[in-house]
């Protein structure tokens, strides 16, 4: 295989296995923006070490094995102050991950239908919280609550989300 | 300890105390309630990408036509004033900004090269070429790299990354320009570009007009002195002129679906409709609805016509076959029926098709096929896909004369049915056609519903015939148009199949416009 071979294999791969990458990342580091940049130092790893990769095993599988490493790398940086999964765990987490890859991509399709549906008010709590990173308690100052209210309805509109998508897909997949 | 929605969140947000955090970990012991926070964090992941994503989109929808900048985000203090600057810098300014707190994923392939000590300005990476011949000071170019400069695709097809992530996918033949990583100038021919948010800005000059991106994916097409922008997705500004004449005021933004074309020396920019059908504008086949729905349907061999050079892909790999390049002023591969790629025969080409030599063997006496077509001349008489030629092979699918589609099989005791379709089949529009046999009786499908059927015994035994895509075995009776999405199957799929596989193929047709 070439070099522009290669590349092509390697983008093609990457995209298929990146939200799963993502979703592992997400559940094991708390934090968006230190999770992204785990996510952005798992990605260049695998770029940077994909001759080692073994085209007869899932591309996913090698992936979470590397990104499993570097959330262990991120726990030992961050010392003890944060949830750190045990390795077992960390393990279990990676097989179930592999076990969801089915259907993940629709469920990010209906993510997005179901987001275009919900009243401003909870779009703007949402923004508030993964766009602008604020935390319950500024977003509370901001809307005039408290930070224990925000949470709740923050959590509320995540669960409609997620009945949203679950009756989307049973829509679609009878 | 009661763990519900809510506690997941917190310890997702990292919102929890050390003693909760290991009663947690407890928790995550029982498999469903691992598998119940996977899908949680998923979702948080998801939600992270895409309000970035839009948040960003909507930023540079907000740049006004004069240069300036007016935010409606409610976030105080921190924001950009609206003082005006140059649109360039602006750009640049909103994608800092909005990247500060989302950080999306972009890949940087490794290079080898960076000890040379020579200071090289690369405008684009090469991520892959199909059969392309690119040609640069008449020379041919082969590096992964482009630096600044010019070149021809003479032949095939080229997926370039320039900076921030930004895709470009250019079709033969074409002569362009790599101006720097954001800026290429487009001579003639035809690209696409998907441009994440890392990459607005992007621009896309021509003789006619200038092209900025503002987080979206649009095709560019040069031809005969004018250009025409194709606007999939998010918005695109287009800035008529030649480039040392262009007022600012006769700017014109095109948003998604739709379609301008610039004249050279018309005043306004002209609406025209985009089409979808036109431009390859990516090289994968994503998996959505309609190729999982067959894959569960267990096909002996499925053609999802995928944009390679190594050939006529097929699932599972042992019976791809190869692309009959030919020769022709076009490239062997069209846009497909859904976004990605389909395998195009005929046009303004000679010789082109697809040939499967080791195919799988048809001998359980049932029998499906299935496909898309889509034509583009009116000319009759043609193969869609086969594996007859010289009293061998058992099945054919053709177009007739008179522009309808007919479906062929050879029986057990030798004989042959034909059904005929129930219309004409229309110019540019893909049709969804189904064949069975099942033993007792042959089928036809087109667009989900049956157009006909006849008795017809047991399909006759092949282990092995050569099957044909687009061409007879004698390279005559070539199909004008194209083919996608081919599957075979050793068993007769009944009526619900076939109209759940056209009405899944009916909502990915119209999410992937």
């Amino acid at each position: 295989m070439n070099e522009n071979q290669r590349r092509e294999e390697f983008t093609h791969r990457w995209l298929e296995a990146e939200p799963s990458i993502s979703a592992y990342v997400f559940a094991s580091i708390t934090g968006f923006h230190d999770a992204e940049d785990v996510v952005q130092r798992i990605a260049q790893e695998l770029a940077r070490r994909f001759d080692e990769f073994d085209s007869g095993r899932p591309f996913v599988g090698w992936a979470l094995w590397i990104a499993k490493s570097r959330v262990i790398d991120y726990y030992r940086a961050q010392g003890r102050s944060r949830v750190v999964f045990s390795d077992e765990l960390l393990g279990q987490l990676a097989d179930t991950i592999v076990n969801q890859s089915d259907g993940r991509s629709q469920r990010r399709e209906a993510l997005e239908a179901c987001l275009e549906e919900l009243p401003p008010r909870s779009r703007r709590l949402l923004d508030l919280q993964y766009v602008e990173e604020r935390s319950a308690a500024e977003i509370a100052q901001e809307t005039g609550s408290t930070s224990g209210s925000v949470r709740v309805l923050l959590s509320r509109v995540r669960t409609a989300l997620a009945s949203c998508i679950e009756r989307r897909l049973a829509l679609e997949n009878p | 300890m009661s763990i519900d929605d809510d506690f997941i969140d917190r310890v997702l947000e990292g919102d929890v105390s050390e003693q909760e955090s290991a009663e947690f970990q407890q928790w995550l012991e029982v498999p469903a309630n691992l598998e119940r926070f996977a899908l949680r964090a998923e979702l948080h992941s998801d939600l992270h990408r895409s309000l970035c994503r839009r948040r960003i989109q909507n930023n540079a929808l907000e740049v006004s036509v004069d240069g300036s900048v007016t935010y409606s985000a409610s976030t105080p203090g921190d924001l950009l004033s609206s003082a005006s600057r140059s649109r360039e810098m602006l750009v640049l300014a909103v994608t800092g900004l909005v990247t500060a707190a989302c950080i999306l994923v972009a890949v940087k392939w490794p290079t080898g090269n960076s000890d040379s000590g020579i200071a090289v300005t690369h405008a684009a990476t090469v991520v892959s070429n199909v059969n392309g011949l690119v040609v640069k000071d008449e020379q041919r170019w082969d590096d992964a790299q482009l630096p600044t400069g010019s070149y021809e695709l003479q032949t095939g097809l080229l997926h370039l990354q320039f900076g921030g992530g930004v895709m470009v996918y250019v079709e033969a033949p074409a002569r362009f320009d790599a101006v720097s990583d954001s800026r290429v100038v487009l001579h003639s021919g035809r690209l696409s570009a998907r441009v994440p948010p890392e990459g607005i800005g992007f621009t896309v000059d021509t003789p006619e007009a200038e092209v900025v991106d503002f987080g979206t994916e649009f095709s560019v097409d040069v031809e005969g002195g004018a250009s025409e922008v194709h606007v999939f997705d998010g918005l695109v500004r287009v800035n008529p002129g030649a480039s040392s004449q262009r007022d600012e005021s006769r700017s014109v933004d095109v948003e998604a679906s739709h379609a301008v074309r610039i004249t050279d020396g018309t005043a306004d920019p002209e609406d025209i409709s985009i089409a979808t059908d036109r431009f390859i504008r990516d090289f994968e086949e994503h998996a959505r609805k309609y190729a999982p729905a067959v894959r569960k349907m267990s096909p002996l061999a499925f053609y999802r016509m995928p944009i390679r050079d190594r050939g006529l892909v097929s699932e599972p790999p042992e019976y791809s076959g190869v692309v009959l390049t030919g020769e022709g002023k076009r490239p062997p591969h069209a846009r497909g029926v859904f976004v990605g790629g389909s395998l195009r025969v005929g046009a303004d080409s000679i010789g082109r098709g697809g040939r499967v030599d080791d195919s799988p063997a048809l001998n359980a006496g049932r029998f499906s096929l299935t496909l898309f077509v889509y034509r583009e001349s009116d000319v009759g008489g043609a193969t869609a896909v086969t594996n007859m030629h010289d009293d061998q092979g058992n099945f054919d699918l053709s177009l007739d004369d008179n522009g309808k589609l007919q479906a062929t099989v050879r029986s057990r005791d030798g004989s042959q049915s034909t059904v005929v379709g129930g219309s004409v089949l229309p110019l540019h529009k893909w049709r969804h056609v189904v064949l069975t046999v099942d033993g007792h009786n042959m089928h036809f499908y087109e667009d989900g519903k049956l157009v006909g059927s006849k008795p017809c015994a047991e399909l006759a035994t092949r282990e092995s015939d050569p099957v044909w895509f687009g061409t007879g075995a004698n390279a005559t009776r070539v199909w004008d148009g194209r083919i996608d999405e081919v599957a075979f199957f050793d068993r007769a799929l009944d009526e619900e199949e076939v109209l759940t596989l056209y009405r899944l193929a009916q909502e990915e047709i119209t999410r992937s416009k």
